[in-house]
């Protein structure tokens, strides 16, 4: 008895559940489910709609916000929430239709200007869309039972059979930024897979220091991150991939550790980054740092370096040197990238700007009741790019990097494609970080003509990684919103690049979401980090 | 304030007191009663001597800040004097005292330790029970250096931020008694202070000496020939007809704050000349007056020289030379004249501060000729006489300007007796007032007065000339084709200035010319009347008097330029709305109607105008300067040698550094250039001339400042008696070092540079190549060299201690 009552309440459950489905997941795929004698909503909506002659031009006022036009997705992704806008006010339901290759459409129904396809039919579409792209046209409606489409609007979608596999490693920051412990306490570190249907698992949270710019090498095998590990500003850890990883004293080097004139502020080691194989770091130090509290949430800093050089850490020989080509006190030089079999360094390069200072023997945090335009304008700094052969260790010449010098911008965070080919850069008329105006630019590795991505939207683009294989590069926007949200955009092999994708689901209400890493690595290696007090 | 807080202050101080109290009971019972010492020792003194072991280590690591009025807590180590005299609480610049402080000059207010006790100075030396344990446990001298021993220096790249390096930081003036708390409070405070400590070597000579008494053996007497010199000196300037004391009374007053040294004596042997109450032959009793023209108030007085014993410090020493020649020019220029003195003049503040009326028997044109022959002398008296600091009183002047002198022989109000004396009254001078708080009625007085001097100024050459064609090249004095004071250059250097002969540094913004009536009045406003220890009235008004002086040279220089642009040019001395007020108000170019004499080629006759001056003044110009004029690009001075040449090459772009590339770099940088060999090492002084946009005010400088037109000079040698900085670079890395130098643009790039090429406070070789310069100077120049001041040395940067790097 017992046993009949509970598969009858398993059979009960599952039709209900499949009719809650089918509800939120109002689809028709034409192509494997044939008109029937019980047609569906959609099929019936489709059918009439089909057979309707629509007595006007449909005008095409439904703007799709997501996915861009033209976009190209990797092909493990887990399905996108399409969005879009209607310009008439009597629409109030949608019929979205997905329009794949040698394949008769797909349909779904929603009453939100937003649809998430269902996993299954996401595939179908990231299968079908590789040489041709995905059309999918949102129509607008009115719930009447009328034929007639009110609205429309369109958007194409391709999917790469270039696969990312890579993990990303990003942080989560409450806005507006805050100083503080109580504030560092709410930053959360994830781990996420774009394969994923959900959120990406927090790895590290709830630290009582400030972690910023990480590295993975290019073997997946080793990781290295700013922290202020014991109030150390200048610290910076080195440590194994492992599943539980427990950061204790011997992980962490301090940038502080390089000998520094005694007139300058502890060195904070801003910007570090690990060599692709995981023996040296490099990072600006004995830097002075300009840095400013705007009245803007959105952006709430101004941060830049009036002043450094860059050095080096050996991990192996475990001693910190200056890298000579990029350690002149004239300039500023700051933001290395390493070359991917680590003979260049590609570096930003700007005037000292220590005049900013009003006090060079008190540098302190200003709190400016000013936008970061207003600060811009007061306090402009442009870098260049330079690149120097790092000769393990003895450097050399800075050499310009054509394309993305002296060009009246600030262009800085040069990252080398791990296929040496490209270096992706960014571009603004001031600062190095968190500028309205900041966009993308590719170059070849060598210099030359650079090349606007198409990947840039509208406000603010910085903050790039690229996959290991070189298909694919991370970078944050607050395109959408102030809170930063992470991208990423299908690069060819002619550095080509593609409108983003959003990767949503690594965002979280009232959290920015920045310095995306991808991290050669699966999401699963890691489950957390912690410092082992 | 509260009964509990009226209380508390009043509990405060009875502890106070009683601390202090309590300490002397404590050292009385230690080391017995206070007493005067006597620390002559007739015959040969055992041990360590003063003269022979410990005054060369005083001079060379105390006398560098202990020097001059500006000596912390009047504390002069100069002399063994000085160093008995011990220290005071009382501030000699202090410019808001409202009574005037009774003066302590040293060799001249009192001559004994009692003297000194009684004007409240307080030892260093024991002045208790005299045994070995006292002598150093009750001397602030020894305990000073103990605790730099205990305590050094940290040889760290900056200066500790406990030190005070504030030109008007309190003075901690501490008795013995009181140094156990300033040990305690300040325990990096020991001497010499912020700078490093003495050797052990040299400590334990001093510690040594102390601890067998402090004693000093006789001093030195005069050499045969030195008096036979003096003798000769003494009878000129004591003869006995009015003419003749009415002469030698007007060169008193000119040379009472010189150094005079007799050429035919060994180079360092100074004398000065004071009024003695003995005559020749008996020992020299100096008549103590506050100014050279006070009474004596003795029936008779003799002039007589008396031998400086002190260290020379160059920040003070102002040279006069004295030869035969010089005798026979005095004679030709006083003497010889056929006047009469039928009266010699009073001793009246009323006329003794004015020398114009005071001298008025003399021949104007010899007067005016005695102070062209010896003008950088004069000119150097405004400077180093009796204010060796004193921003208040140089901001008066700009910062670089040319000083030349009407011609004797072409300006007749110069020279014209009946003139001047007509004139007299205007021309009185605040110092007649004496002490005075009455300051804007006072210089109201003496405004109405200038303006009536140059309105009976331009009245006189109206009359005496009515076909005046203007000032031409000829009336400016050319030295007499070989005099090298004609053509002076000032640098002021914050609250210090140098004078140096010859025009140097780029063309200036402004320039003198003095006339004979404004030359002296100058000198009886700064130097002769000028007293030091006076109140804020007549501290003031002197600042304010000098203003119309300036003015006064400026305008001349003016008269010599095309008329139709004097305006405009002037309108660039004095910007600002406050300036142009002050110029309606003070300075309406009175006497500038005439055209000017001279035929203008160019749109700069300023440049032009000095161009024409060099070439005028022919060899009494002292050269070309091609360190900071150059007009091509390969200017060296062919007198240079092949280094010399080399350095010079490197340094040509300094003098281009304008603006605010120069805001962070020091006021006065001494350049050590070594080389393969020691004695071939040279020296170059970068000099920093701030801009003003005008003088017009006595305070707020820094409203006034005009970065922008700020600029470097270099000189071949030592310019400066205050070095703010030292550098040193070897020959080999000289152009590396400039193009380092012209890449300064900020503090930090500053300090980057000073971390390559400074000498530090805290270096360990400071005193090293403090004494490479001091010896280089005196190498150069034997006579008017001294020991550079170390009281304006800088540090290279400053770090707030609570400095924190923000954090994210």
């Amino acid at each position: 008895m017992k046993y009949r009552l509970l598969v009858f309440t398993v059979i009960i459950a599952g039709i209900l559940l499949s009719h809650c489905s089918f509800s939120s997941n109002n689809y028709w795929d034409s192509h494997t489910s044939r008109p029937g004698r019980h047609p569906g909503k959609v099929e019936k909506l489709v059918s009439g709609i089909l057979s309707c002659k629509q007595d006007h031009e449909i005008p095409s006022d439904i703007s799709i916000s997501y996915p861009y036009d033209q976009a190209v997705f990797p092909p493990e992704i887990a399905a996108p929430a399409f969005t879009w806008a209607d310009k008439n006010p009597e629409s109030n339901q949608w019929l979205i239709t997905v329009q794949l290759k040698d394949r008769r459409p797909i349909y779904a129904l929603t009453e939100e200007k937003k649809w998430m396809p269902q996993k299954d039919i996401w595939e179908i579409i990231k299968v079908n869309s590789v040489d041709q792209p995905a059309q999918i046209t949102m129509s607008g409606l009115k719930n009447d039972s009328s034929c007639q489409i009110l609205s429309k609007g369109e958007t194409h979608l391709y999917t790469s059979t270039d696969r990312v596999d890579a993990a990303v490693l990003f942080r989560q920051v409450p806005l507006p930024f805050e100083t503080g412990e109580k504030y560092i306490r709410k930053l959360k570190w994830r781990l996420g897979d774009i394969a994923s249907y959900d959120p990406p698992p927090v790895v590290m949270q709830n630290m009582p220091v400030c972690a910023s710019c990480h590295l993975f090498s290019a073997d997946g095998k080793k990781l290295s991150m700013e922290m202020n590990y014991k109030n150390d500003s200048g610290s910076q850890f080195i440590t194994d991939v492992k599943e539980n990883i427990e950061l204790t004293q011997p992980d962490f080097i301090s940038w502080n550790d390089f000998p520094k004139p005694e007139l300058l502020p502890p060195s904070r080691g801003v910007f570090g980054k690990m060599s692709p194989t995981g023996r040296y770091i490099v990072s600006t130090v004995n830097e002075i740092s300009y840095m400013a509290l705007t009245n803007d949430p959105a952006f709430s800093q101004l941060f830049f370096p009036t002043y450094g050089i860059l050095a080096f850490y050996d991990v192996q020989k475990q001693a910190f040197n200056p890298l000579p080509g990029a350690d002149d006190d004239d300039y500023i030089q700051t933001d290395p990238g390493w070359a991917p079999n680590e003979n260049y360094i590609v570096f930003a390069r700007a005037q000292t700007k220590n005049a900013y200072h009003e006090d060079i023997g008190n540098i302190t945090t200003r709190i400016e009741n000013a936008g970061i335009e207003e600060l811009n304008k007061k306090f402009p700094i442009c870098f260049d790019l330079y690149r120097i052969p790092f000769n393990n260790g003895s450097g050399g010449t800075p050499e310009p990097m054509k394309g993305a010098c002296r060009n009246g911008m600030s262009n800085y965070f040069p990252r080398y494609s791990p296929d040496g080919k490209w270096i992706v850069f960014t571009q603004s008329k001031s600062g190095i970080m968190l500028q309205p105006d900041s966009e993308l630019f590719i170059i070849p590795a060598q210099g030359g003509t650079a090349r606007k991505m198409r990947c840039n939207r509208e406000v603010f683009n910085s903050w790039h990684s690229w996959s290991p294989n070189s298909r694919w590069l991370l970078f944050s926007s607050k395109a959408n919103t102030m809170y930063t949200e992470i991208f990423m955009t299908h690069v060819d092999k002619n550095g080509t690049d593609s409108p983003p994708v959003l990767l949503s689901r690594f965002s979280d209400e009232d959290y920015a979401a920045n310095v995306p890493e991808f991290a050669p690595i699966q999401a699963k290696d890691i489950k957390r980090i912690r410092i082992k007090e | 304030m509260n009964r509990l807080h009226f209380w508390g202050v009043i509990v405060a101080v009875f502890l106070i007191i009683g601390c202090s109290t309590s300490m002397e009971k404590q050292f009385e019972q230690a080391y017995g009663p206070e007493q005067i010492v006597n620390r002559e020792v007739n015959g040969s003194l055992q041990g360590v001597s003063f003269q022979k072991d410990v005054r060369p280590i005083i001079d060379r690591r105390c006398s560098a800040c202990h020097s001059c009025y500006d000596a912390p807590c009047q504390l002069k180590l100069t002399s063994f004097e000085g160093l008995e005299r011990g220290a005071s609480k009382l501030v000699v610049y202090n410019g808001e005292r409202l009574i005037s402080d009774q003066p302590t000059r040293l060799f001249i207010d009192a001559h004994s330790a009692r003297g000194w006790r009684h004007m409240e100075f307080h030892p260093l030396l024991n002045e208790r029970n005299q045994t070995k344990n006292a002598n150093l446990k009750n001397s602030v001298l020894a305990m000073m250096l103990n605790l730099k021993k205990e305590h050094p220096l940290p040889q760290t790249e900056l200066l500790p931020q406990e030190f005070d390096l504030d030109l008007d930081k309190t003075n901690n003036c501490k008795k013995a008694e009181e140094f156990a708390e300033y040990k305690e409070k300040y325990p990096l405070w020991g001497m010499p202070y912020a700078l490093p400590g003495l050797t052990e070597e040299e400590h334990d000579i001093i510690l040594d000496w102390l601890q067998q008494g402090g004693k000093i053996c006789c001093q030195s007497d005069m050499s045969p020939r030195a008096k036979r010199i003096v003798d000769q000196w003494e009878s000129f300037f004591n003869g006995t007809s009015l003419k003749e004391q009415l002469v030698s009374r007007y060169i008193y007053e000119h040379l009472f704050i010189a150094r005079i040294h007799f050429d035919s004596l060994p180079n360092r042997e100074f004398y000065r000349l004071v009024r003695s109450k003995t005559p020749p032959g008996e020992p020299v009793a100096e008549i103590n007056t506050t100014r050279p023209y006070d009474d004596p108030e003795v029936e008779q007085f003799y002039y007589r020289f008396k031998k400086i014993e002190s260290t020379i410090v160059v920040k003070d020493h102002t040279v006069f030379l004295m030869n035969p020649e010089k005798m026979d020019r005095f004679r030709e220029l006083f003497i010889t004249p056929d006047y009469k003195v039928n009266k010699l003049p009073s001793y009246d503040p009323k006329t003794a501060s004015n020398p114009i009326k005071t001298f008025v028997d003399l021949p104007a044109k010899s007067r005016y000729q005695f102070m062209l022959d010896n003008a950088q002398f004069i000119v150097m008296g405004f400077i180093k006489g009796p204010v060796c600091r004193g921003q208040i009183a140089l901001n008066v002047i700009n910062d670089h300007f040319f000083v030349a002198f009407v011609d004797p022989e072409k300006n007749l109000l110069s020279t014209d007796n009946a003139f001047l004396e007509s004139v007299s009254d205007y021309l009185n001078l605040p110092a007649e007032r004496e002490n005075t708080l009455r300051i804007s009625s006072i210089w109201y007085d003496y405004l109405r007065n200038q303006k009536k001097y140059l309105e009976a100024k331009d009245q006189f050459i109206e009359s005496r000339i009515p076909d005046d064609k203007g000032n031409d090249i000829t009336h400016v004095w050319d030295g007499d084709g070989q005099n090298d004071n004609a053509l002076l250059t000032v640098f002021r250097h914050f609250d210090s200035a140098t004078v140096v002969k010859g025009f140097v540094g780029q063309i200036p913004k402004t320039g003198w010319i003095l006339d004979y009536p404004l030359f002296e009045r100058i000198h009886y406003l700064l130097v002769a009347g000028f007293d030091v220890f006076g109140n804020v009235g007549h501290q003031a008004i002197t600042r304010l008097y000098m203003d119309f002086l300036r003015m006064e040279a400026e305008n001349n220089f003016l008269s010599f330029l095309p008329k139709d642009t004097r305006r405009e040019i002037r309108s660039e001395w004095y910007q600002g709305t406050s300036a142009e007020f002050s110029n309606h108000i003070q300075n309406p170019l009175l006497g500038q109607d005439r055209e000017t004499g001279i035929i203008f080629e160019t749109n700069d006759p300023k440049k032009e105008f000095f161009e024409k001056i060099l070439e005028h003044a022919g060899p009494a110009a002292k050269g070309h300067d091609y360190l900071n004029r150059c007009e091509t690009d390969n200017c060296v001075d062919e007198a240079s040698n092949d280094l010399e040449k080399r350095v010079e090459r490197a340094f040509a772009p300094i003098p281009g550094i304008l603006g605010n590339q120069v805001q962070v770099v020091p006021d006065v940088c001494f350049i050590h250039i070594t080389t393969d060999r020691v004695e071939n090492d040279m020296v170059y002084s970068v000099i920093r001339n701030k801009a003003l946009s005008s003088n017009s005010f006595m305070f707020h400088e820094d409203r006034r400042r005009i970065p922008d037109h700020d600029y470097l000079t270099i000189v071949k040698g030592h310019l400066g008696s205050y070095p703010n900085a030292f550098c040193r670079v070897d020959i080999d890395q000289i152009e590396t070092f400039v193009s380092k130098y012209r890449k300064i643009n900020d503090k930090l790039s500053y300090y980057n540079f000073a971390g390559k090429y400074a000498i530090r406070r805290t270096s360990p070789d400071f005193w090293e190549e403090y004494d490479w310069h001091c010896q280089k100077f005196r190498k150069d120049q034997p006579i008017e060299s001294g020991l550079f001041d170390l009281y304006r040395f800088d540090r290279i940067a400053e770090k707030n201690s609570n400095n924190q790097s923000f954090k994210w």
